[in-house]
């Protein structure tokens, strides 16, 4: 167990090297282009230069990443240009928003997801699972920008009941701070349940045709309370690998309905800074949005195992 | 005791499979009364899981009961039960053990929850001593250290245990039957016998009927007050125990009682086996199921379905045209 | 086996209306030029933000052409008084080359490094597929949006870019495909007879993954649209003028309190587009599954 653990550790370095890197060279190592777009179409060669020398294009590369990184472990993601302020203080100011939007939006997905997925699964090929499915594979083809235009319209301009764009904080209010989200974590969710229920469907369809699923029958249990309590756990280990590399994407992924939304986030802050060429932010917003992914995606991979008994026990015994 | 606690009448079930319609269980009808046992012998895809299954609606569906099949269960019909009825009586008045008792328990759920919730549901106790219950039961079934038992998953536990935890989680709400589906087929022969006795066991402390599945005769005709032979979803001969075995008429049953291996026989005797393959349920065919693998076979059963019938005895009937040993 | 239904019908209605609507969309998308359409660009400042039906007028742009033709905005004008249809026509354009295009990118690169992880194992698979990895260990939109703010925004970038982040996936399908094959024994059979490597690849191992690749790069195509949508509703796509569909929906948000057709169009219209390479992708992987499980 502790073998594997090692294993998958070595493995979260190595991504993380990998992705530092990565993130680092794209700058460092293209063509003089990078000095140029960052200073815009309009500068001066002498602004070029002085980027260039700012990012000190002219010294060894290995060295400038490995004094990068270092301040980097540190914490100190350099300054910002525009907003003349530490990078790492603005995205930890803008993080909670992206996590409450993040947290919302898994959980409307989930309330999608499990019941119709549920129910598709307890009567495959019904009307409803017809239904549903098909629903669901149209839904499939709505990118998340249209999405969040057609619920603005349906919530906020037709029905009036919601918002369209502002963030309310927590201070002003939890229920005010959620009513600003609702719409937003909705958006994704009607994109992101889709994958989820599809899984789930199809897992569960498998499960039901376990014996242990007859066995509760014969006991005399009703069926609602079979379907929730003896398959759905089983039923449910792709389901959360999908969800955490979901997880994973949505932290990339907000920054779209954070524009629609005007939702102080992480992603907004990239989309903005770019749009300011602020380089040091969206260096900063890139780096820490990947490791994010990253971070999260061996989460999931290490929940997964200890979620079920039976590879919790290969795991414990060694073969896993 | 006047009526049978269980009688089931023409029960017939076809499934619907993408090749076509099957009919898996055919015409099937018997009695059986509380504190009795009847032995349910055939080969493997004979029917008698369908027809476990069947009793207690418990099919897939795919499956499908004919309507002119009657099960009576306790004096009362549950051909039109609504579901929450049909979940009454499967919780407490019959309950069921399955074949395979490591993927019969739910894998990720804890013993004590499997033990105790038909105790919630059914009887609406309380989780306290519902648990206290479950560990009684545990003990009832011989399981050594209950308590801890309840904290523990399946996978932690033996075949024999698993399936003594299968045989405490029917008996919870005291059914008055208890279907066994091949309760020991996949445990060793030691511990065959253990779950064996317990099951008589239980059954002489409770007064259960009990209807016992099994591919293997002579299991059957030790443990078993009434035996019917089923072949290709039939019912072929259905008899007391102790008359079916000193009096077969039925070639197939004469075939599966041969097939029993005995101590007395000599070292390398060879086991005997029917010739040929079980029926192809898909194809119909006109005649007795069995005549293609019946060396007795004549014109008449190829071509004409014998009916169950009883020619000397009320007890003892069979689907024969060429019964063996006439009583003369 | 004789009655048995033809490919036509196995298909189904809805995947030949499904091609019949991505072959109209690239008959428009190549032929834009020929029909008679006011340019992409042209304004018509009388008209702005007109609902579809309406009927104008273009100042032709020759400053000699003293009379004005008279046109019918089917789909109505942007805020700007462009004509939608004429813009969804030319969009069309970047949303396909940029569909089509990558997912080719990604099957070239992608399917010569799987098989070549697939067909010599080792520690040139091992390599490959840890370098894959790492590329997948990155969010793609990030590091699309990375690429193209170093790069700068245009077809061309967008497309090297995309099609990158398409490598990877494609070589796991081209791996793992690779591998099933080759254990196959008339290519155990004809290494141990000494023909050489590159023969059974191209003779023996493209022919049999090509087909489930195609397919797959079929899903890819939906992807990429969305991708490059979604690039362009934020701003950072192919650059205007240029009309894109996901920059005509960012558009049409701004009026959406006055007017839905700005965005309903082309957001329909790339619904529908997704939708069909949708379903025509899985229609043929299940015709496929169908097939292999025949065999």
């Amino acid at each position: 167990m502790i073998k594997l653990i090692a294993k998958k550790l070595l493995r979260l370095f190595f991504i993380l090297i990998a992705v530092t890197a990565i993130t680092f060279f794209m700058v460092n190592l293209l063509p003089g282009d990078a000095a140029y777009n960052i200073a815009g179409p309009d500068s001066t060669a002498e602004e070029i230069e002085n980027i260039r020398k700012d990012l000190g294009l002219n010294e060894n590369v290995v060295v400038r990443y490995l004094n990068w990184l270092f301040k980097v472990v540190k914490g100190d993601l350099g300054e910002s240009l525009l907003a003349r302020g530490l990078v790492s203080r603005a995205i930890v100011s803008r993080l909670p928003v992206t996590i409450e939007l993040l947290v919302l939006s898994v959980l409307l997905s989930l309330m999608l997801a499990i019941p119709f997925g549920v129910i598709c699964a307890y009567k495959p090929g019904s009307l409803i699972d017809k239904a549903v499915s098909s629903t669901a594979f149209g839904m499939m083809a709505v990118p998340v920008f249209v999405m969040g235009i057609a619920l603005i319209y349906i919530f906020s301009i037709h029905l009036r009941w919601l918002p369209a764009t502002g963030f309310s904080p927590i201070s002003a209010g939890i229920f005010a701070n959620i009513k600003s989200l609702l719409l937003p974590a909705f958006t994704i969710a009607m994109v992101e349940w889709v994958p989820l229920m599809r899984v789930l469907r199809s897992d569960m369809i498998t499960t039901l045709q376990e014996n242990y699923i007859l066995m509760a029958r014969s006991k005399g249990l009703p069926a609602p309370y079979i379907l929730f309590r003896h398959a759905l756990q089983p039923s449910s280990l792709t389901l959360i690998t999908i969800l955490g590399l979901q997880i994973g994407h949505l932290f990339g992924g907000s920054m779209i309905v954070e524009t629609i939304f005007a939702l102080p986030g992480i992603g907004r802050l990239l989309i903005g800074s770019i749009f300011g060429r602020d380089y040091a932010m969206v260096q900063g917003c890139i780096l820490f949005t990947t490791i994010a992914y990253v971070i999260v995606n061996f989460a999931v991979d290490m929940l997964y195992a200890f979620l079920d008994p039976r590879i919790r026990k290969q795991m414990v015994d060694g073969h896993g | 005791m006047s009526i049978p606690l269980l009688s089931v009448k023409h029960l017939t079930t076809d499934i619907h499979l993408e090749q076509g319609k099957v009919r898996a269980v055919r015409d099937v009808s018997f009695d059986l009364w509380q504190g009795k046992t009847i032995g349910i012998v055939g080969e493997s895809g004979c029917g008698k899981s369908i027809l476990c299954k069947s009793i207690l609606k418990l099919l897939p569906a795919y499956a499908h009961i004919l309507e002119k099949s009657q099960i009576i269960f306790n004096g009362r019909s549950i051909n039109n039960l609504t579901e929450k009825e049909l979940n009454k009586i499967r919780g407490q008045g019959a309950a069921m053990i399955f074949q395979d008792p490591l993927s019969s328990l739910n894998p990720v759920m804890k013993i004590g929850h499997q033990v105790t919730e038909t105790l919630l549901y059914h009887l609406k106790m309380e989780e306290e001593p519902a648990l206290k219950k479950a560990e009684d039961l545990l003990k009832a079934v011989g399981i050594a250290n209950p308590s801890q038992r309840i904290d523990q998953y399946p996978h932690q536990l033996s075949g024999g245990l698993r399936q003594r935890v299968a045989i405490a989680i029917a008996l919870a709400c005291e059914p008055k039957l208890l279907i066994a589906d091949e309760p020991t087929t996949a445990l060793d022969v030691t511990v065959q016998a253990e779950i064996l006795d317990l099951l008589d066991h239980l059954q002489i402390q409770r007064n259960m009927a009990m209807i016992l599945v099994t591919h293997d005769f002579g299991l059957a005709a030790c443990r078993a007050d009434e035996i019917a032979v089923m072949y290709g979803g039939k019912i072929v001969e259905y008899a007391p125990a102790e008359k079916l075995l000193a009096n077969p008429r039925m070639p197939y049953t004469k075939a599966l009682i041969n097939a029993i291996p005995r101590l007395e026989d000599p070292p390398h005797t060879p086991l005997q086996f029917i010739e040929g393959q079980p029926p192809n349920m898909m194809i119909p065919y006109a005649g007795c199921c069995f005549a293609p693998r019946c060396s007795l076979a004549g014109h008449q059963c190829r071509d004409q379905e014998p009916l169950l019938i009883n020619d000397d005895t009320d007890d003892h009937s069979f689907a024969c045209w060429n019964p063996l040993g006439k009583i003369s | 086996m004789d009655n048995s239904p033809s490919i036509f019908e196995k298909l189904g209605i809805t995947f030949w209306l499904c091609l019949m609507w991505i072959v109209l969309v690239v008959l428009l998308a190549l032929f834009a030029d020929l029909l008679p359409l006011p340019g992409a660009d042209v304004m018509d400042w009388d008209h702005p933000a007109a609902p579809p039906g309406t009927v104008g007028t273009l100042q032709s742009l020759i400053a000699s052409d003293a009379n004005p033709t008279e046109i019918v905005y089917f789909f109505g004008t942007d805020t700007m008084g462009r004509d939608i249809l004429t813009r969804l026509i030319y969009g069309a354009r970047v949303s396909l080359a940029v569909g089509l295009i990558t997912p080719l990118i990604g099957l070239f690169f992608g399917g010569i490094l799987g098989m070549l992880a697939g067909f010599y194992k080792g520690r040139v698979e091992t390599i490959i597929m840890a370098v894959m990895d790492s590329i997948l260990a990155f969010p793609g939109l990030v590091l699309l949006l990375a690429i193209t703010f170093f790069l700068g925004p245009d077809l061309k970038n967008i497309i090297i870019s995309l099609g990158f982040l398409t490598i990877p996936s494609f070589a796991r399908i081209a791996r793992a495909n690779t591998l099933t094959y080759s254990q196959r024994d008339f290519i155990q059979a004809s290494r141990m007879v000494g023909q050489n490597d590159l023969s059974i690849i191209i003779h023996e191992i493209i022919p049999n993954i090509f087909t489930p690749m195609l397919i797959y790069a079929l899903l890819v195509v939906s992807y990429m649209i969305v991708a490059e949508g979604s690039l362009s509703f934020l701003g950072l796509g192919v650059p205007s003028p240029t009309p894109s569909w996901g920059g005509m929906i960012a558009e049409g948000k701004e009026v959406l309190e006055e007017t839905t057709h700005v965005s309903l169009f082309p957001a329909l219209i790339m619904f529908l587009t997704v939708l069909s390479f949708n379903l025509i992708g899985d229609s043929l992987r299940n015709l496929l599954d169908a097939r292999g499980g025949q065999l």
